[in-house]
């Protein structure tokens, strides 16, 4: 029988999947990024409506722009709601912001439009290659490697996400096994695990612990399963949450990574190897991270928002994006890696962020708390409601099947406790009975807001306000 | 460690590669052929871009180089 190799032994002894590239010296990552901004600029303002109308409203010419600096002060940030309306034009159906002939188009993919009307996306075949070899950093960190087998625990549909872990994996050289199709319960998709024995599963966290619920249930053990690694996405991960990776990697016995996305842009930030948080893929887009209140760069170890340009979709420029992503950026990681470093990966939403009694709540930080606790499953939600001018956070929480229900008081009083120890608020807590609380395959949606839309987040306000203008 | 005398000598024979595809990919009439000419330049230029070499976003984009 033949046998090949996927890679020279030389490869198979890397430290890094592309050590040149994630070790680059900052001045020369710098540099290039100036290069390819001021290429970006040009080729978008010759090329796409959207920018050229934008800049010269702006009084803002490409030639204008000369260093980084430059470029984060005097170039327009742009948003999801700017670019969605024009998505209406007849014959330009991803709108005018689209800077190439609708041929050099391969992929379409849309956001789940949860928050309002979908945004398209068309990618060239490069861009999905692109996004696809983005994922490879986080797998090849963990130990991941070409002769490993990957299991795709979900349904791909037109959102994006997942799709560009499926093209990641071809490119990266692995056997890829999908769990995809309507048949397929979560049961099924154990018993695949089972008899095909792949060694990689790519999930959202969440459903990773649905599967190993089903497994047990199944009298299988699902640590003692062939599965080594778990990717995740689509959710705050093991980069996010350090209890959730604990937990994830006791449930499968395994190493987990994550990377993380936006819907609509092929850009991605893969997991650290310390485990702790995600580098910027430097060679896919250009990041600074913003405050939100002065607009200005945040100094080192702040937070502030993700502010990205992408270099990896010429039919759809993102220039200066808004990803409304809360991180707290720094220049250096003790991995080794020179790209910028996201210390507790994404800590919430600018949209997101919420005033509880004067305290600034993020997401990331209550779920944090959440996962510590022994008795608590992955099922939860944060409802979030107006009272009497205020806002209020409620967390409706399931625990483990063999927690009694006499002990859900002593439980939710614990939890109660916790936040307020730590977060200094305190948030009302209902514990509910097991498989009360929806599943999730995709796109796990923990926070409800169910505020009055005055409330909202400005994002979902606009993008609600563009669909009922006809904009 | 990186050894840039090999990195050197790889953007070189890569841009050369790139040249070689680019004489036959408009002139070969093989629509089979010539689509895996331009799936081999899109990797080609991939690699110069992960080197950090090439500026312009895709393949077809002009640029100096």
């Amino acid at each position: 029988m033949y046998k090949g190799k996927l890679l020279s032994p030389k490869s198979y002894q890397a430290r890094y999947w592309n050590e040149y590239a994630q070790t680059m010296p900052r001045d020369k990552l710098d540099a290039l990024h100036l290069k390819r901004i001021k290429f970006l600029l040009d080729y978008a303002y010759n090329n796409s409506k959207f920018y050229r109308r934008l800049y010269d409203r702006n009084g803002v010419k490409p030639e204008d722009i000369n260093s980084l600096d430059d470029f984060k002060r005097k170039v327009p940030l742009t948003d999801k709601p700017m670019i969605q309306p024009s998505q209406r034009i007849p014959d330009l159906p991803y709108g005018d912001i689209t800077a190439c002939d609708d041929s050099f188009i391969q992929v379409h993919y849309q956001t789940s439009g949860t928050t309002g009307e979908p945004l398209l996306e068309g990618w060239e075949d490069y861009a999905v290659q692109r996004i696809g070899d983005g994922w490879c950093p986080a797998w090849w960190d963990i130990g991941i490697r070409p002769n490993d087998v990957f299991y795709f625990a979900f349904d791909f549909g037109a959102f994006a996400g997942f799709w560009s872990a499926l093209w990641g994996a071809i490119r990266f050289g692995a056997k890829v096994v999908s769990g995809a199709g309507v048949a397929m319960t979560s049961g099924e998709r154990v018993r695949q695990i089972i008899w095909l024995k792949p060694t990689v599963l790519v999930c959202t966290p969440t459903y990773a612990f649905r599967l190993a619920d089903v497994a047990r249930e199944m009298g299988i053990d699902p640590a003692a399963t062939s599965i080594k690694f778990h990717v995740g996405a689509g959710e705050p991960g093991p980069a996010s949450i350090s209890e959730l990776k604990r937990r994830v990697e006791a449930s499968w016995g395994c190493k987990t990574c994550e990377v993380l996305g936006i819907s609509e842009i092929p850009t991605v930030a893969p997991s650290c190897i310390m485990g702790d948080g995600l580098h910027e893929h430097e060679m896919h887009q250009f990041a600074w991270v913003r405050d939100p209140e002065t607009g200005n760069e945040v100094a080192e170890g702040e937070v502030g928002e993700r502010i990205i340009t992408c270099f990896s979709n010429f039919a759809t420029p993102f220039i200066n994006y808004r990803t409304h992503d809360l991180v707290r950026p720094y220049r250096s990681c003790p991995c080794g890696s020179t790209w910028l470093f996201y210390k507790h990966g994404v800590l919430g939403r600018t949209d997101y962020m919420v005033t509880i009694k004067g305290t600034n709540v993020y997401q990331t930080a209550v779920e944090n708390i959440i996962a510590g606790l022994p008795e608590a499953t992955n099922y939860y939600q944060l409802i979030l409601i107006r009272k009497k001018n205020v806002n209020n956070l409620t967390i409706r929480l399931e625990l483990k099947r063999d927690v009694p229900q006499e002990r859900y008081d002593s439980v939710a009083s614990k939890l109660r406790s916790e936040i307020r120890t730590r977060l200094g608020v305190t948030l009302p807590v209902e514990v509910v009975p097991p498989d009360t609380l929806p599943r999730y395959e995709v796109k796990t949606k923990r926070l409800i807001d169910k505020r009055p839309d005055k409330y909202r987040p400005e994002l979902a306000r606009k993008i609600k306000l563009s669909k009922q203008d006809g904009a | 460690m990186v050894d840039q005398d090999l990195i050197n000598k790889l953007v070189g024979n890569v841009k050369q590669a790139r040249r070689l595809i680019k004489e036959h990919e408009s002139e070969i009439g093989i629509p089979e052929i010539e689509r895996s000419l331009r799936m081999a330049d899109m990797n080609l230029h991939w690699i110069l871009w992960l080197l950090g070499e090439a500026v312009q976003y895709a393949p077809d984009i002009p640029l100096e180089d």
